[in-house]
């Protein structure tokens, strides 16, 4: 087990009258080379729940074991914690403060006493593994980047640690579909290539689908399922409830089946759908018509 | 009507080929009629912003005109005028709010107008109850959520009593609660003023009486969603997607052409298609 | 996540008549009353001045321990007040030690000083618990307004306060948030000389400046839109007005005030 949490919780401000209940309880096991994704409505401790993964919250109550170590433990290795599980905040643009594209995505490397040509490659690589050209940005200033390049460049900036998991926080947020699509394609890539541990918080189930197998659902701090990605649309209204929008598809095969169809509800994305419409609709129809 | 008569505009002073090359609107011709709901789309860099800020006077064009109900926006003695019948919704929801009430914050158009005090009663209660954020009024900005603190900037330039309302990506930063609420808003408010919606999500795009495609600094399409959604293979070449609903029928018609004479844009036109 | 938790200033918001008192009355309260402590001289007026504030405290709804608790963090200048006064000050010595000596005047006049400064802090306290920011911020404009015909920037230094007021639980947040994502990268703040420790802060404040500087363009622009030309014909939604209680407050505090100073200098 390569994240483990047990009956974690999670106070803000705890003691006040302004006190905050952000995690209640909650277990949890990840397996290296998962790709998960949390989803559940604003507020309801994704955001707090991924911090206790690399130990920039330490549980309240409960435990946190990341790759056997307890992360409450007086002692224990945080700044190794943090590379192994490297964590991308919401909008990562906004820590930039080097004057170069290197100098930004070596800053994570040298924190860890990476120095010389170790630290060039690591830099070369995290720029590339983005798909970005190396000595085309590495000179630039990261701030008259595009959108998406900046996003690009600070997961980079997490990936030069060389972690074993990479959390992302609502890594596609504000993009364009153009800047989407490559940031989830090279997750992807990145998580099957290199079995990379992926956990990716958002609220888009269509960008889930294209990178997550396995689904987390959050409600007031607790966890309400924790399942294979295809089992989260057969109970829509249910999820709708928690704030979670199934991706269109989903909505299409529930329509579908209300008019009585038998179509698969687990479907993902356009290709699926129509596959399914194929099969289980129009085939049939020929089928009968024949 | 806004009209925009062959608008070129890029920054800095320079007028030479190196400053045209980095032009940020070409030649942009644009009418936005009173009272219909248009939705621009475009990847981010496509100039989308840009044109937003030129539909009141915050940039004016290097070349061409923007005019506003007949009024330029190079007069200044007409420009707050403009301001006021042109309201600007900008991305980030946090940093348009300026008050530290909902209430404050919307009366702060109106005040700058001078209105008297009654008529800014009345015009702050009827802009929240517009966006449904009448029972908010005395919360504190910081504690709202994106989607509520977007609705309340929406209230602040309805309380002006535009004849415009420009969203300039004002559903960028919102999570899909906070997204439905807005479109739900702007729903309401359609055949009320015009409203200008600028965003690269397709979806947001399908109920629009008109959509508009901007790509490095051109308008290259516009029409009805479903004409501007069937033009397939220059979707992606503009750096967009098509609707989820819409894919899926293209695909399908791949084996069997006959269906989908029209494209459909939502589940339920999928649906109804295949029940026929 | 700060932010939430965060109270601008100390106001306590409570529904009570001194709550209610117009800001700009309070602090002409305040203003008058810290002249008037320090024109006063003797006890018995110190003692009037005691009970005084007592009912004003009790009026307010706040409890006396949470008032004195603003005494806290003056504690040490007091005490230094206080020994200065009582070591320093020549006169009848009651005890000597080498070259300390303490005098009756001194032990008099040390206990004066700091019940002055006591009542000082406490009737100012009084205002800042009981009016939030954005009513002071109210006040002092009214207040200073008729200043405008000789160029001063009322309308613009209060623009600035509401400003600042409402970015702060922003800013807050955003560096919390900035923090956490430079640990995230294996910044360790701990560690290191002081000139280490002082180069760690460059990753926090590059970050909170650049996003500050964005921040306020952009709410320019915003601004902007919504017609704001600066303070010249502007109205206002909310517009202080005087109540009877407010008129009673003055008289009545006033007739106080002139009282004790006619008291002590005939």
């Amino acid at each position: 087990m390569f994240i483990k949490l047990e009956k974690v919780s999670f106070t803000y401000l705890p003691g006040t009258p302004l006190a905050l209940k952000a995690l209640e309880g909650v277990d949890l096991e990840i397996e290296r080379g998962e790709s998960i994704g949390i989803v559940g409505r604003t507020g309801c401790g994704k955001s707090t729940l991924v911090q206790h993964f690399n130990a920039l919250l330490i549980p309240q109550s409960g435990k946190v074991l990341v790759d056997g170590v307890d992360t409450s433990e007086k002692g224990a290795p945080r700044q190794e914690i943090r590379r192994k599980v490297g964590l991308v905040f919401q909008y990562p643009e906004d820590q930039f403060f080097e004057e170069t594209v290197f100098k930004e995505v070596a800053f994570a490397p040298r924190n860890l006493g990476v120095e010389g040509k170790t630290l060039e490659d690591r830099v070369r690589w995290s720029l590339e593994a983005v798909g970005l050209n190396f000595e085309a940005v590495k000179d630039k200033s990261p701030f008259e980047l595009s959108g998406g390049q900046m996003r690009r460049v600070a997961i980079a900036s997490i990936l030069s640690m060389e972690p074993e998991a990479l959390v992302l926080d609502e890594p596609t947020a504000g993009l364009d579909p153009e800047g989407k699509r490559i940031i989830l394609n090279q997750l992807v890539k990145l998580q099957k290539e290199r079995g990379l541990t992926l956990i990716i918080v958002s609220h888009s189930m269509e960008d889930l689908a294209r990178v997550a197998k396995r689904i987390v659902i959050m409600d007031k701090g607790k966890i309400k399922f924790d399942d294979d990605i295809r089992q989260v649309f057969s109970k829509v209204e249910w999820i709708e409830s928690l704030g979670i929008f199934p991706p269109v598809t989903a909505q299409v095969a529930w329509l579908l089946r209300e008019k009585g169809f038998d179509v698969s509800l687990g479907v993902l994305t356009p290709q699926e759908l129509a596959e399914e419409i194929q099969l289980k609709i129009l085939e049939r129809k020929k089928a009968n018509v024949g | 009507m806004i009209e925009f008569k062959r608008v070129d505009f890029w920054y800095g002073e320079e007028s030479g080929p190196e400053a045209r090359n980095e032009e940020i609107l070409r030649e942009v011709d644009l009418e936005i009629p009173q009272g219909k709901f248009m939705v621009l789309l475009g990847r981010n860099g496509s100039g989308k912003s840009t044109l937003a800020k030129h539909t009141n006077g915050l940039l004016l064009p290097k070349s061409g005109e923007v005019m506003v109900d007949g009024m330029n926006t190079r007069d200044e003695d007409s420009i707050w005028e403009i301001r006021r019948r042109v309201g600007l919704v900008f991305q980030n929801p946090d940093n348009q709010i300026i008050a530290t009430t909902v209430e404050e914050d919307v009366a702060f158009g109106p005040e700058n107008l001078g209105l008297p005090r009654e008529e800014i009663i009345t015009r702050v209660e009827e802009a929240l109850n517009l966006v449904g954020m009448a029972e908010y009024r005395n919360k504190e900005p910081h504690l709202l959520s994106g989607g509520q603190k977007q609705r309340v900037a929406i209230a602040g330039v309805l309380a002006m009593h535009p004849e415009y309302l420009i969203l300039d990506e004002a559903t960028s930063m919102l999570d899909p609660e906070g997204r439905e609420e807005l479109m739900k808003v702007i729903a309401n408010l359609r055949e009320k003023i015009a409203v200008f919606h600028i965003t690269h999500n397709v979806e947001e795009a399908t109920e629009a009486d008109e959509v508009l495609v901007m790509d490095k600094g051109r308008i290259v399409a516009r029409g009805k969603p479903r004409e501007v959604f069937s033009q397939v293979g220059k979707i992606e070449e503009w750096g967009l997607e098509l609707p989820q609903v819409t894919e899926t029928a293209l695909l399908i018609k791949k084996q069997f052409p006959s269906l989908f004479g029209a494209l459909p844009l939502s589940p339920q036109e999928l649906v109804g298609e295949l029940c026929s | 996540m700060w932010g939430r938790g965060l109270v601008v200033g100390q106001y306590v918001p409570l529904d009570s008549p001194i709550h209610r008192l117009d800001p700009r009355v309070k602090i002409v309260f305040v203003g008058v009353s810290i002249i008037d402590l320090f024109i006063l001289q003797d006890w018995f007026s110190f003692l009037l001045w005691g009970i005084a504030l007592i009912s004003l405290v009790s009026l307010s709804h706040l409890s006396f321990g949470y008032l004195l608790r603003s005494l806290r963090p003056l504690l040490f200048l007091l005490l230094l007040t206080m020994v200065l006064h009582l070591f320093f000050t020549p006169g009848e010595y009651i005890w000597e030690y080498g070259f300390l000596h303490i005098s009756r005047e001194g032990i008099s006049k040390g206990f004066l000083i700091v019940v002055r400064l006591c009542l000082l802090i406490l009737v100012t306290s009084l205002l800042t618990l009981t009016t939030s920011p954005v009513e002071l911020t109210d006040g002092m404009e009214y207040l200073l307004s008729p200043f405008k015909k000789w160029g001063f920037p009322a309308h613009e230094l209060a623009m600035m306060m509401t400003i600042a007021l409402r970015f702060i639980p922003t800013l807050l947040e955003e560096a919390d948030r900035i923090l956490k994502a430079q640990m995230a990268r294996g910044m360790n703040l701990d560690s290191g000389g002081i000139i280490q420790r002082a180069k760690n802060l460059i990753p926090l404040l590059v970050p909170l400046f650049v996003n500050s500087f964005k921040r306020a363009d952009e709410l320019a622009i915003a601004m902007e839109s919504r017609c704001y030309r600066g303070g010249k014909g502007r109205t206002r939604l909310r517009v202080l007005e005087l109540t009877s209680s407010d008129y009673y407050f003055l008289a009545l505090s006033f007739s106080f005030i002139v009282f004790l100073s006619l008291r002590s200098f005939l």
